[in-house]
């Protein structure tokens, strides 16, 4: 049976006609006319398609190099012999070397040094302005902020976002091409001022907070929960777990986490996120000075409001899960701390000079008669 | 053209407007789109692919980009400029969304402190880019100057020529053409010569 033996292209052909096809596909919109069966029967190839492959690959290459130097009027006048016909043509050729050499006939003897010597520099000078231009870029302008013990700072970034730093905390801010801020101790709120261009990305705990314009507050947990919480009041977040954003790289969009106006999310270290719908009562931002609590574990409450006492307050594990809902004034800790057991009937608040100890009070192993659960104790 | 895209003009002429996703769209301006569609999706399609790099992409932005004529309620003159208008604008939003994730992706990826990357592939990429300068650089004055005005000044082909007809050059349009895929040509074969393994 005989074969049909398909003709053989030259290489330089098909790269010739790649090219061709590139040029013309791209001034589409100028209605340069072109034959869509032309088309259609040159890229049925399989070794034609890959070469317009390698074409797009080389146009996309040459969108990131700065423009070769533009032709003097000169040089487009007097451009290689197969040109077309341009006005006022000369056969002789003048450069600047032929200008320099007619002046110093001395220097005839050098021509060929010269003219290797200037493209050398020439080169060189490219190549160095170039690799200066990515290499030598001015990195993000780092900062970092701390306050002390129970005092509040504002700090207005250069580009217009407002950062509230809570007490005992620290944060890190890069302005570069994005806005960065690490938070590395405590709590703040963030009022960010829209730029669609530069995100504003908060890292904690390993995760990271993306927005683009919005109002939010982030606490980071180191004592208890290793929790990250993020309140938004005004725009939406995204919210980038430790676990997604260091082994998934890859997947890191699918394990994003969207939390929108009115609604609060955690993330933990291992990745885990939720976002959940909260009251505006419950925003931590909503009145200055003040904690407001729903449902919020003793451990996690008591770490916001070692941010705001010079006493070391510890809590028992055994009862550091206890859900507190409430408010309590950021200079009133110590009073707060001394009601505790009013709120919470099975804790004991101890003072050991400087260490305040928040304990769980005895249980009893046998079940209590239900007449005593009727009527708690205290009542 | 796509056999599935393509379908016969409709056997009736009257105009009769019908709702499409909550908008009544014009019987005629839908028959217009469609012969828009039938002559530009193919040349739409690599028009946009050159410019994104993907064909995927192409595809998906040219079917967005005939929807959004479609769904147009303002009469339009000719629909040709005004598709590939539309086109060039939602590449455009594309790409830099496109470049905000990428680089989010990056920073968060690596975390806040970028530790250096492998610096091979990088001086791979620096030689390559170098080469390619080198090649741009070393193309014949008006083949450069071409490729120049076209690609870097994104000049049309017409304001080529006119651009060079100024400078006392008068070429046809296709000479201009012809000189910019030559160097284009000129530019892949540089870096068929620098891919190669040595």
């Amino acid at each position: 049976m005989n074969i049909p033996l398909e003709p053989r292209i030259p290489d330089d052909r098909r790269r010739r006609e790649a090219a061709e096809w590139l040029v013309v596909n791209e001034a589409a919109d100028e209605r340069i006319e072109t034959s869509e069966a032309e088309w259609q029967s040159w890229s049925a190839d399989a070794r034609n398609r890959a070469e317009y492959s390698a074409m797009i690959e080389l146009r996309q290459r040459m969108r990131a190099l700065p423009a070769p130097s533009a032709a003097t009027d000169e040089e487009l006048l007097y451009d290689s012999p197969r040109s077309p016909r341009a006005v006022g043509s000369s056969p002789t050729r003048t450069t600047a070397l032929s200008t320099v050499l007619a002046r110093y006939p001395v220097l005839t003897r050098y021509r060929g040094t010269i003219a290797a010597l200037a493209a050398a520099i020439a080169a060189a000078a490219i190549g160095i302005f170039w690799l200066s231009s990515y290499r030598l870029a001015p990195g993000p302008r780092t900062q970092t902020f701390q306050t002390a013990v129970g005092e509040h700072r504002e700090l207005r970034l250069s580009e217009g976002s407002l950062i509230t730093l809570e007490g005992d905390s620290r944060i890190t801010t890069r302005l570069g091409e994005l806005r960065e801020v690490d938070l590395l101790k405590g709590g703040a709120t963030f009022n960010v001022k829209k730029d669609g261009n530069r995100p504003f990305v908060v890292h904690a705990s390993g995760g990271s907070i993306v927005v683009v314009g919005t109002r939010f507050v982030v606490h980071q947990y180191s004592q208890y929960s290793h929790r990250v919480r993020v309140w938004v009041s005004d725009g939406a977040v995204e919210v980038v777990s430790a676990g997604s954003a260091q082994t998934q790289p890859v997947k890191l969009r699918e394990s994003r986490l969207l939390v929108k106006s009115g609604q609060e999310a955690t993330y933990t270290a291992t990745g885990a996120s939720t976002a959940q719908l909260i009251g505006l009562a419950a925003f931590p931002d909503r009145i200055p000075g003040m904690f407001m609590y729903r449902a919020r574990p003793l451990a996690e409450v008591v770490e916001d409001l070692q941010r705001y006492s010079t006493k070391h307050i510890r809590v028992d594990p055994e009862v550091a899960a206890l859900e507190f809902s409430g408010s309590i004034f950021q200079t009133d800790v110590d009073h707060w701390l001394d009601r505790l057991p009013d709120i919470f009937p099975t804790l004991t608040v101890e003072h050991h000079g400087d260490a305040i100890l928040i304990l769980g009070r005895f249980v009893p192993a046998l079940p209590l008669p239900k007449t005593a659960l009727r009527q708690p104790a205290g009542k | 053209m796509t056999p599935e895209h393509a379908s016969a003009p409709p056997a009736q002429t009257e105009d009769r407007d019908y709702p499409l996703e909550g908008h009544r769209i014009n019987d005629q301006h839908a028959r217009r789109v469609r012969e828009c569609f039938q002559k530009q999706h193919g040349p739409l399609v690599r028009w946009l692919q050159v410019r994104s790099g993907s064909e995927a992409v192409a595809r998906d932005i040219a079917n967005e980009a005939f929807m959004a004529v479609l769904e147009v309620k303002q009469p339009i003159g000719d629909l040709t400029p005004y598709l590939y208008k539309v086109a060039g604008n939602l590449l455009a939003r594309r790409c830099a969304t496109e470049a905000t994730h990428r680089r989010l992706d990056t920073r968060i990826a690596c975390g806040p402190d970028l530790s250096s990357p492998s610096p091979e592939p990088l001086v791979a990429q620096e030689q390559q880019a170098l080469a390619l300068m080198r090649t741009l650089e070393a193309l014949p004055p008006r083949i450069r100057e071409t490729v120049r005005l076209r690609f870097w000044e994104e000049l049309s082909y017409a304001e080529i020529v006119q651009r060079l007809r100024e400078k006392g050059v008068v070429v046809h349009l296709r000479t201009v053409i012809r000189w910019v895929a030559e160097g284009v040509e000129k530019c892949r074969e540089a870096m068929e010569v620098q891919e190669r393994p040595k």
